[in-house]
């Protein structure tokens, strides 16, 4: 990305991260308590396994797809995770590895056969509800312990206002910034997604690129399940299905369109903290938890239409 | 020979589980467990008849799920055991169904919010009306006509087979006979030549989505009617399981392909495919991982067929 594109792109940022100051001043007001260090922990808390599934669903969006199962993925990894407590494979390193391989292997099934043309919708789906057995397999009930020095690790606080999931997600956030901001296969991300054909007659080499997005993104999930590892300290293997429609909403919110090749992680980055900080406002307000579905929905909805309407610069064809 | 084997694959296909399910045990494909398992396919029928016209369209309906539960919950508290309630509640929940649907249609199409989050935003913005609405203990029964029409029988034909053979049958006419059918088509499959040709693609969508939403209504009565009690959970695999449909279907996702008698065919092969697996005493766990094979199985078979077809 070009100074001047990076320039452009981060004064299309600014008016999330002001509804995100908002927000904040507004709840702060209203709420005294909300403002507290112990509430932004747990606002931390909440955001940092979003913040990472979040950054993966960025590239894959970015090539006009998507990435349906990512949450299948986050509740595979927990399971995998919790396996240490039956004692058949007792390192949690292992473990940790056995995860990554059975993420990257989702991943490289997803890139591959989008590549070859399945709707990224029905080829994520599919895999969705593969991931989603072989978890159910492994954990027909939620349970299991975690080896407890991984646990701990993954929900360490110290200094009073940092934790680890803190640090992970934030340096997962900056690795994968700096992944497509500045390096070559980023900016081929933006070029596939912007014009698959034109991309290709360039020389970018398309179907590296799709496969990688998609592994990026299964990788994220991976991240993601350890940190919701990290609190709940055991597997659950349907836990992890609000990730995927979070972790789009977050990506839609932050600016990046399903248009392809539109939009980026600073965007994502807000749009994350904005979904993870609405149910805390949410509560801080005491609206009734019943009720916060239909606020979440309509924001959802009208945040979308003001990002197509006014922040877009391209519009549907037959408009 | 590749053409012949595209059309008629999904037909071998439900043949030749059916002929494994006689295999391993006779007395499953008896006219009357066969005819079972088509009656418990009829509420997926009518959603993924839904599903396909939006798909038709170029569109995606994620909401199904939320509508379901919505017509059970309402359903149910309105009929509340009293068999003369049950026009009323037909009435209310059909027209709720189309409520969503030219909801979505009208936010999809003039609004210019994408299919995917329109449909998605409904669903989260429902299932809170419906938890608001029930309180999170949904209550109420249902008895009498819905509760007939899902489970009574005529001769040895449940009125449910009848009742999905009629609204396919419409549906066919439809798509295939009118003007409305064709304009459908020619929106699918594109849209900016459609729009250049005079048909108002806009309001073409819109109805499409209604229609899904009227579908997917019936669907939920269906269902309810099989029930008869008012669950939170009910129908929550029926958005994937409709697309699943769809695509066995060989409804392309770009739009413009669509044979319903493929999607029915679809959906009854999913239903024999889970009759099945229950037979053979596969888990949860097992049915999921053979659903999503069979899925990016059969999207990848298309694609073959249809790039060769192409060349």
């Amino acid at each position: 990305m070009s100074y001047n594109s990076s320039f452009k792109y981060i004064k299309r940022s600014l008016p999330l991260f002001a509804v995100l100051v908002i927000m904040f001043a507004f709840t702060g007001i209203l709420s005294p308590t909300f403002l507290k260090v112990e509430n932004m922990m747990n606002i931390m808390l909440r955001l940092s396994p979003l913040l990472v599934a979040s950054c993966g669903q960025t590239f894959v969006i970015l090539l006009s797809g998507i990435d349906m199962s990512l949450g299948a993925v986050v509740s595979l990894t927990t399971s995998v995770i919790a396996l240490g407590s039956i004692g058949s494979i007792s390192s949690p390193i292992l473990l940790v590895f056995l995860s990554f391989a059975l993420g990257i292997g989702f991943g490289l099934l997803n890139g591959y056969f989008v590549y070859k043309g399945i709707a990224p919708i029905i080829m994520t789906i599919g895999t969705s509800v593969i991931a989603k057995g072989i978890a159910l397999i492994i954990r027909p009930i939620p349970g299991g312990m975690v080896s407890l020095e991984l646990a701990e690790f993954l929900g360490l606080e110290f200094g009073g206002i940092f934790s680890v999931p803190m640090i992970i997600s934030f340096s997962f956030f900056l690795f994968l910034m700096w992944i497509l901001h500045w390096t070559r296969f980023g900016r081929h991300l933006y070029a596939t997604g912007a014009n698959r054909d034109a991309a290709k007659r360039a020389g970018v080499e398309v179907k590296k690129t799709i496969i990688l997005a998609y592994v990026i993104s299964s990788i994220s999930a991976v991240v993601c399940g350890l940190l919701v590892v990290g609190q709940i300290w055991s597997g659950d293997a349907l836990i992890g299905e609000v990730y995927t429609m979070d972790s789009v909403t977050s990506v839609l919110v932050g600016g990046t369109t399903f248009t392809g090749g539109e939009g980026g992680l600073l965007g994502t980055f807000a749009g994350a903290f904005i979904i993870s900080m609405l149910s805390n406002i949410l509560n801080m307000l005491n609206v009734f938890s019943y009720f916060q579905y239909i606020i979440k929905g309509l924001i959802l909805i009208v945040s979308i239409f003001i990002s197509f309407r006014f922040f877009s610069r391209r519009r549907k064809v037959y408009e | 020979m590749r053409s012949i084997l595209k059309n008629t694959i999904l037909y071998f296909l439900l043949l030749g589980i059916i002929v494994v399910i006689g295999i391993i045990s006779p007395q499953s494909v008896l006219p009357n467990q066969l005819m079972i398992v088509i009656a418990q396919s009829v509420p997926l029928i009518l959603a993924a008849a839904g599903q396909s016209i939006v798909i038709l369209v170029g569109g995606i309906d994620l909401s199904i799920y939320s509508v379901i539960m919505l017509t059970n919950v309402v359903s149910c508290s309105i009929i509340a055991g009293n068999p003369e309630n049950n026009l009323t509640a037909i009435v209310v929940c059909l027209l709720l169904g189309v409520l969503v649907g030219l909801i979505n249609g009208l936010g999809i199409n003039y609004a210019g919010i994408p299919d995917f989050v329109m449909t998605l935003g409904m669903s989260v913005i429902l299932q809170g009306i419906v938890y608001t609405y029930s309180k999170g203990s949904p209550i109420g029964s249902i008895r009498g006509f819905l509760a007939t029409l899902s489970n009574g029988k005529l001769w040895s034909i449940p009125y449910s087979v009848i009742f999905v053979s009629v609204v396919v049958g419409l549906l066919m006419f439809m798509l295939y006979k009118t003007t409305f059918g064709k304009r459908l088509y020619a929106t699918g499959g594109n849209a900016v030549a459609s729009k250049i040709s005079g048909v108002k693609v806009k309001l073409i969508r819109t109805t499409a989505y209604a229609l899904c939403g009227l579908l997917t209504a019936m669907s939920g009565l269906m269902l309810s009617g099989f029930v008869r009690v008012a669950s939170l959970g009910l129908g929550s695999d029926y958005v994937m399981n409709s697309i699943a449909a769809t695509i066995l279907g060989g409804a392309a996702f770009s739009g413009g392909l669509l044979r319903l008698e493929n999607t029915v065919v679809g959906a009854l092969l999913l239903g024999f495919l889970m009759n099945l697996l229950t037979i053979l005493n596969v888990a949860q766990s097992g049915k999921y991982i053979m659903q999503g094979i069979v899925i990016v199985g059969i999207a990848y078979a298309y694609l073959i067929f249809r790039r060769s077809s192409n060349e």
